[in-house]
């Protein structure tokens, strides 16, 4: 799952895009609005996590123009400012949810991952299709009642089918669900990591579209 | 003395001395007045008895005339024929003649009393005739008339006492009510006193209002920068708990040493901004302005300089300290440190890896200048006013993380010391640098 930290302290933003990381995110990190804003219109991101104060465009300037854009996707506020006014704020401008500094690390995960739980339209923390079940929390996935050990790369993987079942991805798209920036994407780490999956799983819980993508069914038996 | 004591006082001893005046001035009147309206009586009647004795002495009453009046008996008379043998008197004249022989009118005591007395000889001097009325019995008459003039008084006074101390009480009503909206007022509630007020004390309230407009506006200030500080200290707390959470989760020795690395300057980053400040609030106490006092101000910059020796060399910054005079101002050595050192810092900081950070002392006017340059970004000149704001950090400073209070310090320094600071282009156009102005 992969998020936007947009933060300008430096030793703040690099805790959390490191924290987010240990949680299995694929966690993004930009410094000012105004990259913000670049990226997010960029990137195909599971949710933002935004600071209010930052330079060049603040953060509900930022969050005015995503969501004049109808750009839907989750943003959880993450600022030092606590007073009720402040968060009706920012709640009314359009974040989805509000954490005061300093927090938990545990507690940023839990709520981003309920974030996209929700955008997803998924009542259940655990995500399920057919026979096949997978729970971003406690990392863990099931297949026809049994424990599966995947690896950090096969889960996100899993994770992005997962969270759409029966469309159709692209190898662009996962390994954007893979990588953050300035990360090196090894060429055809889709296909291993697939490979692995089917190896791991059953064989048709993704299936190759020639020329066009992959896709996970929504019947999986 | 209240001041409805001193209205009462005021109104009612005048209102006293006033009709003393008049009473005194009517007594004389009256007194005068009286004395020729019975004169003239006397005179009258003597002349009437006068007529009768001559016509016949015999038909005249001997014993007394009628009470016609209750002033009438007052008077008392005597007929002497040929000014010996008395023909005629009234009951209570008696056998002694009342005054003397001559014509005209004479003050005689007799029996203990005061008269006056009337006597007039016929046209042909046979009957000598003699009418007196009391002298008493006139000053009662002024007194009655002064009487009459006190009982109105009497009534007066307490009614204009009343009324001056219903009025004055209600007159006084608003300044109450202004009392006690000052007594509701406390730091928490600093609302201007609203309401229609008298005139006399409109100014008074107007000026109380401005006042407590200036203590809103600067408790406002103060609590507003005790937020913001509070809320500026939370994010390197949040940074120094979230690389310590990482450095728990942390897969391998090196990314948890890096984490505990970057926790611990959080931690650095939290001290020094409580330590900026804890220094603002020193400065803005102002009890150092007692101990000012001529220093050197060169002193003072190599003093600044040598505490950042080592962030210097950490960077490997070359900083030169340049200006022969001891450059001696009058104010408090340690702040003039604390504000050279927090520009050496700046320059330090925003510098580049060996780059060099110049302080130089020259004169200014009528004091000294210390100006630190360094070859740092600068600041662009639309962000120079906003740099000298608390808490106001400049994008750009990738890397570096201030407390966005130190140049605020600097100011507010030179600001007590009845100096500036002034951010310009470094010499060249390059970098930027801060001269700073004490007297």
């Amino acid at each position: 799952m992969r998020v936007l930290v947009v933060e300008d302290d430096a030793l703040l933003g690099d805790a959390i895009q490191a924290g987010l990381r240990q949680h299995g995110f694929v966690a993004d990190w930009v410094r000012d609005g105004a990259a913000a804003d670049r990226a997010i219109e960029d990137g195909a991101f599971a949710a933002v996590v935004l600071d209010l104060g930052l330079p060049r465009r603040s953060g509900l300037e930022v969050l005015a123009r995503l969501r004049a854009r109808k750009d839907a996707v989750p943003v959880l506020i993450l600022t030092a400012r606590d007073t009720v006014e402040d968060r009706i704020g920012g709640l009314d401008a359009g974040a989805d949810d509000y954490l005061v500094k300093p927090f938990d690390m545990g507690e940023l995960a839990a709520r981003l991952r309920a974030l996209s739980r929700r955008a997803a339209g998924s009542p259940s923390p655990a995500l399920r299709v057919g026979s096949l079940s997978l729970d971003p929390a406690t990392r863990e996935v099931r297949w026809r009642g049994e424990a599966r050990a995947l690896s950090r790369k096969e889960f996100a993987l899993l994770h992005a089918f997962m969270r759409r079942p029966g469309a159709v991805l692209t190898r662009a798209q996962l390994e954007e669900a893979l990588y953050g920036w300035g990360e090196e994407v090894e060429s055809n780490a889709v296909e291993v990591h697939l490979h692995h999956l089917r190896r791991k799983l059953d064989p048709g819980v993704v299936q190759t579209l020639r020329g066009v993508g992959y896709v996970m069914p929504r019947e999986l038996a | 003395m209240s001041v409805r004591g001193r209205l009462l006082a005021i109104l009612l001893g005048g209102l006293v001395v006033a009709w003393v005046a008049a009473a005194v001035a009517l007594a004389v009147k009256a007194d005068h007045e009286i004395e020729e309206v019975l004169d003239a009586q006397l005179a009258q009647k003597a002349a009437i008895l006068a007529l009768r004795a001559d016509d016949d002495e015999e038909a005249i009453d001997t014993e007394h005339a009628p009470a016609l009046h209750k002033y009438a008996k007052r008077l008392s008379f005597q007929v002497w024929k040929r000014g010996t043998r008395l023909v005629l008197h009234s009951a209570d004249a008696g056998g002694k003649r009342l005054s003397g022989e001559e014509s005209g009118f004479s003050t005689v005591d007799s029996g203990g009393r005061r008269w006056r007395v009337f006597s007039l000889w016929d046209g042909e001097r046979k009957y000598l005739v003699q009418v007196r009325d009391s002298l008493r019995d006139r000053d009662h008459l002024v007194l009655d008339i002064l009487a009459a003039l006190a009982w109105p008084l009497g009534v007066a006074l307490p009614a204009l006492a009343l009324l001056v101390w219903v009025s004055v009480g209600s007159s006084l009503r608003p300044l109450a009510r202004v009392g006690e909206e000052i007594a509701r007022r406390d730091p928490a509630y600093l609302e201007p006193i609203a309401g229609e007020v008298p005139a006399e004390i409109g100014p008074l309230v107007a000026r109380l209002n401005a006042l407590l407009a200036r203590v809103r506006s600067s408790l406002d200030g103060e609590r507003r920068f005790t937020s913001d500080a509070a809320h500026e200290l939370r994010t390197p707390l949040a940074a120094l708990r979230a690389q310590l959470q990482v450095a728990q989760g942390a897969g391998d020795a090196a990314s948890r040493d890096r984490a505990i690395a970057n926790a611990l300057l959080a931690g650095d980053r939290a001290t020094r901004l409580v330590e900026q400040l804890l220094t603002l609030a020193r400065v803005e106490q102002g009890a150092w302005k007692a101990a000012a006092a001529p220093f050197g101000l060169r002193q003072a910059a190599a003093e600044a300089i040598s505490q950042r020796a080592g962030a210097a060399a950490a960077k490997r910054a070359v900083v030169s300290l340049e200006g022969e005079e001891p450059a001696t101002v009058t104010g408090h050595e340690g702040l003039a440190v604390v504000a050279i050192g927090n520009l050496v810092d700046n320059a330090i900081r925003y510098g580049p890896e060996g780059g060099a950070v110049s302080v130089r002392i020259e004169r200014s006017g009528a004091g000294y200048a210390v100006r630190v340059a360094d070859e740092g970004p600068g600041i662009p000149a639309s962000r120079r006013e906003a740099a000298l704001r608390r808490f106001t950090r400049l994008e750009g400073a990738a890397g570096e993380e201030g407390s966005g209070l130190g140049l605020s310090i600097v100011s507010r320094i030179a600001e007590l010391h009845g100096g500036t600071l002034e951010l310009r282009d470094g010499p060249g156009g390059r970098g930027l640098e801060a001269v700073l102005r004490l007297a």
